[in-house]
């Protein structure tokens, strides 16, 4: 059961690192560098945790807001780049940031776990990132003991704390502008939206969600090094949102789920369990080109659950998903 | 380190090295940039034609004893199969899409071919990383203090070879010119009458071409084939290609030479262990205050 506990924290950590890529793709700004901001969360937090002994709730945050001085850092001066060029610029810095946490050493001497004089027990553990040989021993959730279930419980409902932010953003003026960022900075300029603020701001805004989930992944894992950040995962990552679609935050939610869970449910196919993976994503890419769920199945669901409830129909005739009128009726 | 009578000599023959390294950067990020320039968009199982390269090199001349030419061509041959196989998959069915997705399907295709690669390199013909068959091993030139290695002066020269055949091809031939209008704009090289997809699919195969040749020398000169050397070309050329200008020739092959010119510069003055991070983080700076890149030309500024 804890193996499940363990997929669905991951599951979980998944979707919050694709809704931190979907946060700046929904002013057409498409980061790869969101591995490094979840290597900041997760070496900024655990570092917390670890060696200062804080409470893990404020050094998420104090991770979240590391991670997002970053983003700020990183969005200001390469957000004059378009399209693609800011795409590539951000990959630089993910191997930056990769070498960096792979090299570091900081820290302290930790306490003997078990019985000093005994064999076992001749090398002092070494609290803090020891360079090439990772960051180990952040053991936050078995100190205080936190069980994997209720890690996990923790991580669904933070999941959907954020679902609630990005429902409530899809809806709202802020929302809006940033839509309209992506079809057209020009046109978006014109009507009067500060579209530079409103990139930085979303960029900030997905540097800090990495930051969270860096938080997370580190604590569950309790063993981090600079390697597991590399391009690769940061490839992933939008890969999520791009194979679920990018139109609602719906989309990056089951990108997520289904890119986690495939390769634990293929287990059974032992050595191809990767082959299926890229064969899967290969596929939905040549299939379904939008992404699995566009913004017009979003459209059509949500008008078939306001139709069941109030027993009207809301939609107009032009709309998606608008029934086929009916001849027979005068 | 030490600031000895040697310091300025081994700074030099460094320099020399990190030059000659870089020529096969160049060639691994000529393939980028080509894709880029025609397509806008990122080929990420560029770097699976290098390892294809790579492999085949290693079997035909190390198992099947060709002599070194054939082999060359094998991964050439290679290269170009591989690269045909990503048009045919990755990118003919979506070339309507949005740029990401093409992206996401070499994604695909990287994962899915590393993996198979893998599994062939391990269970069918080797057990271990193999090393890669190489007859210039000890030989070598001295120019006074400096030493240059014969295996390096061929890489280069074949790297300036088919630079000067690339250049032949695009400036001087029918092919070149249709490839030159694509560049210029898809629709309206098809209104004047160039058959895009045929050009496109010629271009996938100069860059597979490329990718093939870059991975025998590259498991020549490092003197091991890797089946996960496609990630490491993906990444090295995919960062080459950025510091030379997204989409220029000119700026892959400069921009290969100074990458490599500057990693092992850093490794020597700083510390190997960063020389990694002192390279893209000059990269990074270098994006910052000129996004297009050494040679890039200038990013289309809409306000």
């Amino acid at each position: 059961m804890a193996y499940w506990y363990t997929v669905i924290s991951l599951m979980c950590i998944n979707t919050i690192l694709a809704w931190s890529v979907y946060s700046s793709f929904m002013t057409g700004t498409v980061s790869l560098g969101q591995a490094g901001f979840f290597a900041i969360g997760a070496f900024a937090s655990a570092s917390l945790t670890a060696i200062y002994g804080w409470h893990i709730v404020p050094a998420t945050m104090m991770g979240a807001v590391a991670a997002a001085i970053v983003g700020l850092a990183i969005a200001i001066p390469t957000l004059r780049l378009k399209g693609l060029y800011l795409t590539i610029a951000t990959v630089a810095f993910v191997e930056v940031i990769r070498v960096v946490f792979h090299n570091i050493k900081y820290g302290r001497d930790g306490e003997f776990a078990i019985d000093a004089s005994s064999a076992d027990a001749r090398q002092m553990p070494w609290i803090g990132p020891d360079g090439p040989l990772g960051f180990r021993h952040i053991i936050y959730l078995t100190e205080h003991h936190i069980t994997p279930g209720e890690y996990a419980m923790w991580l669904v409902l933070l999941v959907i704390a954020f679902g609630v932010y990005f429902w409530v953003l899809e809806r709202s003026r802020l929302g809006f502008a940033m839509r309209a960022v992506e079809e057209d900075e020009i046109a978006a300029q014109g009507v009067g939206l500060s579209h530079n603020f409103l990139k930085v701001f979303a960029f900030a805004i997905g540097a800090a969600i990495a930051g969270v989930a860096g938080s997370l992944y580190a604590h569950l894992l309790t063993f981090i090094t600079g390697d597991d950040f590399n391009i690769p995962l940061t490839v992933m990552m939008l890969a999520y949102v791009v194979i679920g679609g990018g139109q609602t935050f719906w989309g990056p939610i089951l990108g997520a789920l289904i890119f986690t869970l495939l390769p634990e449910i293929a287990r059974e196919t032992k050595e191809f369990r990767l082959e299926l993976f890229g064969i899967a994503m290969l596929a939905t890419m040549v299939f379904r080109q939008h992404g699995l769920i566009t913004r017009d199945m979003v459209r059509r669901a949500e008008t078939r659950i306001k139709t069941a409830f109030t027993g009207r129909n809301t939609i107009g005739p032009d709309e998606p998903g608008a029934p086929a009128p009916n001849p027979t009726k005068k | 380190m030490q600031f000895d009578e040697f310091f300025f000599i081994d700074l030099i023959q460094t320099g020399i090295d990190g030059a000659m390294l870089g020529s096969v950067y160049a060639l691994m990020a000529i393939g980028f940039a080509l894709i880029w320039g025609l397509l806008g968009i990122l080929n990420l199982a560029h770097g699976q034609t290098v390892a294809f390269g790579m492999f085949a090199g290693l079997v035909s001349a190390g198992h099947l004893k060709l002599p070194i030419p054939i082999s060359f061509a094998c991964a050439v041959v290679t290269g170009v199969l591989v690269a045909l196989l990503v048009e045919r998959i990755c990118y003919r069915p979506i070339r309507r899409a949005h740029e990401l997705v093409p992206m996401i399907a070499t994604l695909g295709f990287w994962i899915t071919t590393e993996e198979i690669l893998q599994k062939i390199y391990f269970h069918m013909y080797f057990k271990d990383f193999m090393p890669f068959p190489n007859p210039f091993t000890m030989t070598r030139f001295t120019f006074g203090e400096f030493v240059i290695r014969f295996d390096y002066v061929v890489t280069m020269s074949v790297a300036v070879v088919l630079v000067a055949a690339l250049y032949f091809v695009i400036y001087r031939s029918r092919l070149g010119m249709a490839l030159r209008m694509v560049a210029a704009g898809h629709d309206i090289a098809h209104l004047m009458g160039v058959n895009v997809l045929k050009t496109l699919r010629s271009a996938f195969m100069i860059a597979g071409a490329f990718g093939g040749a870059a991975g025998y020398l590259l498991g020549y000169v490092a003197n091991m084939a890797n089946p996960y050397a496609g990630s490491m070309a993906t990444v090295k050329g995919l960062f080459t290609m950025i510091l030379g200008g997204a989409g220029s020739i000119p700026g892959a092959i400069v921009g290969g030479i100074v990458l490599g010119f500057t990693e092992l510069e850093s490794a020597y003055l700083f510390s190997f262990a960063y020389r990694d991070a002192i390279a893209m983080g000059l990269l990074f700076l270098l994006l910052v205050f000129r996004p297009q890149g050494l040679f890039g030309t200038r990013v289309e500024d809409k306000i």
